[in-house]
């Protein structure tokens, strides 16, 4: 696709993102700063009950508040379902409430305060249904109830071998992968080591709260602004949702978002403010969630149980590898179902097993709803994972480091998935996290009562296939370059990483490359920002975009300069004859002007190039897991792989830990921009850290106890390490079908952490904790332990 | 009941009729419609909504406007001088310490009252002054890069 050896002018420098000024200027407009006349404030009525029937809800004293324009519950909506992938969720809650904290009934009115007082006044009477809170006792054969009675009946998309299984009637997705004979693997092992890893609920707490603006408009089309992280799939749930064709509604996601993670991908309240724009007499309504609605009922992260069993040989190699894991789901599918799916495939990206055995069960209860979480469930897996490498290098005595060189894969090497790997990063990076802690000289073991140890994680993340991105590029009569994509820039940079690979292929400088602001009426298709595909996937359809662009370029010139096209190349906007570059001419003079209207095109409308960039992947076999022998082999887009080492303190007296020392290292095929690059690999010290010792929505019976930003428990500039105890490993091998060799590697960036921290703590006092977050109170509750076994 | 307000905002002055009990924060962001200064937490806990009151830091969300009448509040609109961007926050953009930047007028307003406060801070004295800024997506790595950068220049630029 280009060339690897020639030197780059704007791809690989730090390059300044396009939206910045408006960010550090207060100027940017974010969804949640957008407004109109006549608007109207939205305010959801959420369940107060994990799960019961629900007799009536009386709205009348909502309606007849002054202020209140529109009252709807269930039966002013369409009679739909949606979801992503698994169908099984209502605008309102229909009949039941699943959860805690589901919408119930809405109310648009001039105020928040007068919404948030009408909700208020809806009275619901229900009637208790028993609830399930417990991912195990949901998934037995006779749970005490039933979350979706009607699951069987659901649409879904197929994946994977058959979703609904009347054994587990509250499981709504399983995945297993199968290969070789585990029982003969661990015949071979010198040591087995079988152990349970867990984590709890945790919040992706994006600082621009989820909102958004629906506008039902009179001539029937909708529009909608909103902080949402995709468009496409916006667009495709509102759809579904309301029973309205794609033509028919307009997503436009501003070129400023508060943070995605994963967090907002599916619709929120976009389908329901649209139902009661037009109840209100089609004026535009807007709802921002509250800090709790934000943190709990806008998706969770999903609390995954991983119950690991292997075998590992005296020399370090792993013989078998079984594990039975089971997903808390919540009360609807979401995004449950492919979190499930690429969590599966997460522990055969880092290492070869040559028997391998999983089953991975996601199961509904009447917990809030899990969605994508930066890493689809590789965080949890490799949390999992990573401790357990660990433990069978302890139970052999080998270095942590060896144990996984031993086992990582290598280049062209088909996986325990019967896929081939590509651009594979392991020793490469082991190296990387080991020089750079050490560069901080040796650990030094002090008494007292804080313990310092040190230890590492390895993690990787497959991108997901099949994926689409389409992109258009056009060129202005000034010889700009703008960009219409539907990449949401939410945080990590995509904009600017597009512009540099556009300003690239024409030798422009990137300040004449724009990106459009996403706007499903303007800018084209393109699947998800989540996966970390944007790089590679839009990256790759806007290279093709360029392409098809130059080529108009040429045909033109080449009838004004009387050459064929194909003598003829584009630079710096200037078309000139490849064997004679002194017979040039510029693209702005392919423009004709006459009179005083601006200039136009002779011929073809407008300098626009347009293309649709794909991955297939193989076929899979529903019962191994494995792709096809077709020539391909592939699961996934790509794969990007990660290490880090860290140096903790531990306090024997208060369980606390400190992260003092980290060596974050990411494996990025080439770093388009690296300053952004590092800034995406230091989410490791804020997300990755919550993770592992801080973050956890608390839940009892469903409820959750700590929904706001004084009780959750979110890292500070204070609870990070120096910056000079930062070390930031940027590894670049090859993604031979990258733009410009890239590829993405955001997700994998938090993974690494809780894991390595988890290994440290190990290393720094002799427990092993295998539940993340490790507060404190786990801390001090497990070194008890230790003291009462010795 | 509405009450009559005068102040100073970014360096004009403003008078608005306003409801007694109207926030600070949503007195800028809905009356003035200065959308710079967020709101992530609206519990006086996440410092998205910091602006600069007569020189002294106050949280927007936990802030009435009509306490500031009379007063001169300077928000991140405030920071640049005309099209001349604050040392902070082109350090902002050179050290990529923006990412969503949903935290960055917050930091940027609260970071400009420590280096009034303090011209040449330690990096520990960075981190102290920012613990109230909560970021959800940089690490603080190079946040406290570009502030102690910011420092760095605006010292030279004195000196000058
Ligand atoms: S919004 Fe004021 S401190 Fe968070
Ligand atoms: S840059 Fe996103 S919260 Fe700080």
């Amino acid at each position: 696709m280009n060339n690897p050896t020639e030197e780059f002018s704007v791809v690989g420098k730090n390059v300044i993102r396009e939206e910045g000024p408006g960010k550090v200027t207060g100027f940017g407009k974010y969804a949640i700063d957008i407004e109109f006349p006549r608007m109207l404030w939205a305010k959801v009525k959420r369940s107060t009950r994990p799960h019961a029937k629900i007799l009536n809800v009386d709205i009348s004293r909502a309606q007849a508040l002054p202020g209140v324009h529109a009252v709807v519950v269930d039966k002013d909506c369409p009679q739909t379902l949606f979801g992503f992938g698994c169908y099984d969720e209502p605008l309102l809650a229909r009949d039941k409430v699943r959860y805690i904290g589901e919408p119930v009934a809405a109310v648009a009115a001039d105020s928040e305060a007068i919404a948030e007082m009408a909700c208020d006044l809806i009275e619901v009477d229900y009637e208790d249904l028993p609830a399930i809170f417990d991912p195990w006792e949901a998934f037995g054969a006779n749970p005490k109830t039933l979350i979706h009675e009607n699951q069987a009946n659901y649409r879904r998309v197929p994946i994977g071998p058959v979703q609904y299984d009347a054994k587990h009637p509250n499981a709504f997705g399983y995945y297993r992968i199968r290969t070789g004979e585990v029982s003969k693997g661990f015949e071979e092992a010198d040591a087995i080591i079988e152990k349970t890893y867990s984590n709890a609920m945790m919040a992706h707490a994006t600082m621009e709260r989820h909102n958004c603006i629906s506008h039902w408009g009179a001539d029937d089309n909708i529009t909608v602004w909103s902080s949402s992280q995709a468009a496409y799939p916006l667009l495709n749930q509102i759809s579904e949702a309301l029973d309205v064709p794609h033509s028919r509604i307009r997503v436009i996601i501003p070129k400023y978002v508060g943070g995605g993670f994963g967090g907002k991908i599916e619709m929120k309240a976009e389908g329901l403010c649209a139902v009661l724009s037009r109840a209100a007499g089609y004026r535009p309504i807007k709802i921002i969630y509250t800090r709790e609605e934000s943190l709990c009922w806008a998706g969770v992260q999903h609390p995954f149980e991983m119950r690991i069993k292997s075998g590992v040989r005296k020399d370090g190699v792993i013989t078998a590898c079984e594990m039975f894991v089971l997903v808390n789901g919540g009360a609807y599918a979401q995004h449950g179902f492919l979190v499930t799916r690429q969590a599966s495939y997460g522990p055969l990206g880092s290492y070869r097993f040559p028997h391998f055995k999983l089953d991975n069960y996601v199961v509904y209860t009447n917990n809030p709803p899990g969605v994508a979480y930066r890493g689809f469930g590789n965080t949890q897996i490799h949390f999992a994972l990573e401790s357990h490498i660990d433990e069978l290098a302890h139970a052999i005595g080998m270095d942590t480091y060896e144990i996984r060189r031993r086992n990582v894969l290598h280049e062209n090497e088909i996986n325990a998935a019967g896929e081939i790997q590509h651009s594979v990063a392991g020793a490469e990076l082991l190296d990387e996290i080991k020089s750079g802690l050490e560069r901080h000289g040796p650990l030094e073991r002090v008494d007292g009562p804080w313990r310092r140890g040190r230890g590492i994680a390895f993690a990787n993340k497959d991108s997901v296939a099949p994926s689409a991105s389409s992109a258009i590029v056009k060129i202005h009569n000034d010889e700009t370059v703008e960009i219409r994509h539907s990449a949401g820039n939410i945080g990590q940079g995509s904009s600017t990483t597009l512009i540099q690979i556009a300003a690239e292929f024409f030798k422009v400088t990137p300040e004449r490359v724009r990106t459009a602001e996403v706007d499903t009426w303007v800018t084209p298709y393109d699947q998800l920002t989540g996966s970390s595909r944007l790089t590679f996937a839009a990256g790759n359809a806007v290279l093709m975009a360029c392409e098809d662009v130059k080529r108009q370029v040429l045909k033109m010139a080449s009838e004004l300069m009387q050459a064929t096209p194909e003598e003829l190349e584009l630079a710096d906007m200037n078309v000139f004859v490849r064997d004679n570059p002194a017979r040039l001419m510029r693209v702005r003079d392919l423009f004709r002007t006459v009179f005083f209207t601006g200039s136009f095109l002779p011929a073809g409308g407008e300098l626009l190039g347009k293309a649709t960039f794909t991955v297939p992947s193989s076929k899979i076999d529903p019962e191994t897991g494995h792709a096809a022998n077709d020539g391909l082999r592939k699961i996934f887009s790509f794969c990007t792989r990660a290490a880090q080492a860290v140096e903790v303190a531990v306090n024997i007296e208060t369980g606390q830990v400190k992260l003092e020392k980290i060596a974050i290292a990411n494996d990025l095929g080439k770093a388009i921009n690296p300053m952004s690059c590092e800034g995406q690999m230091h989410a490791a010290i804020s997300m990755g850290l919550g993770q592992a010792i801080s973050e956890e929505l608390q839940i009892s019976e469903g409820s959750i106890l700590n929904g706001d930003f004084s009780s959750y428990r979110f890292l500070t500039a204070k609870d990070a390490p120096s910056n000079e105890y930062v070390s930031t490993h940027i590894v670049e091998i090859p993604q031979f079908d990258g733009p410009y060799q890239a590829k993405g590697f955001s997700e994998a960036t938090t993974s690494p952490t809780a894991p390595a921290i988890a290994n440290a703590i190990f290393d720094a006092v002799g427990v092993r904790l295998r539940h993340m977050p490790m507060t404190p109170e786990r801390v001090l509750e497990a070194l008890d332990q230790l003291n009462t076994e010795n | 009941m509405r009450s009559h307000i005068a102040l100073q905002i970014n360096g004009r002055r403003h008078t608005s009729e306003i409801e007694p009990n109207t926030l600070l924060l949503d007195f800028l962001r809905w009356e003035v419609g200065l959308t710079g200064t967020k709101e992530g937490c609206g519990e006086g806990v996440c410092g998205s909504c910091t602006v600069d009151v007569d020189g002294e830091l106050v949280r927007s969300c936990l802030t009435l406007a009509v306490q500031v009448a009379g007063k001169s509040v300077t928000t991140i609109e405030g920071m640049a001088n005309g099209e001349k961007l604050h040392p902070l926050q082109r350090k902002f953009l050179e050290h990529g310490a923006v990412q969503c930047g949903f935290c960055s007028p917050g930091l940027i307003v609260t970071a400009n009252a420590l280096l009034a406060a303090n011209p040449n801070p330690s990096e520990a004295e960075v981190r102290d002054a920012l613990r109230g800024n909560f970021c959800r997506c940089t690490g603080y790595v190079k946040i406290i890069e570009a502030v102690l950068a910011a420092a760095s220049e605006m010292r030279s630029n004195a000196h000058e």
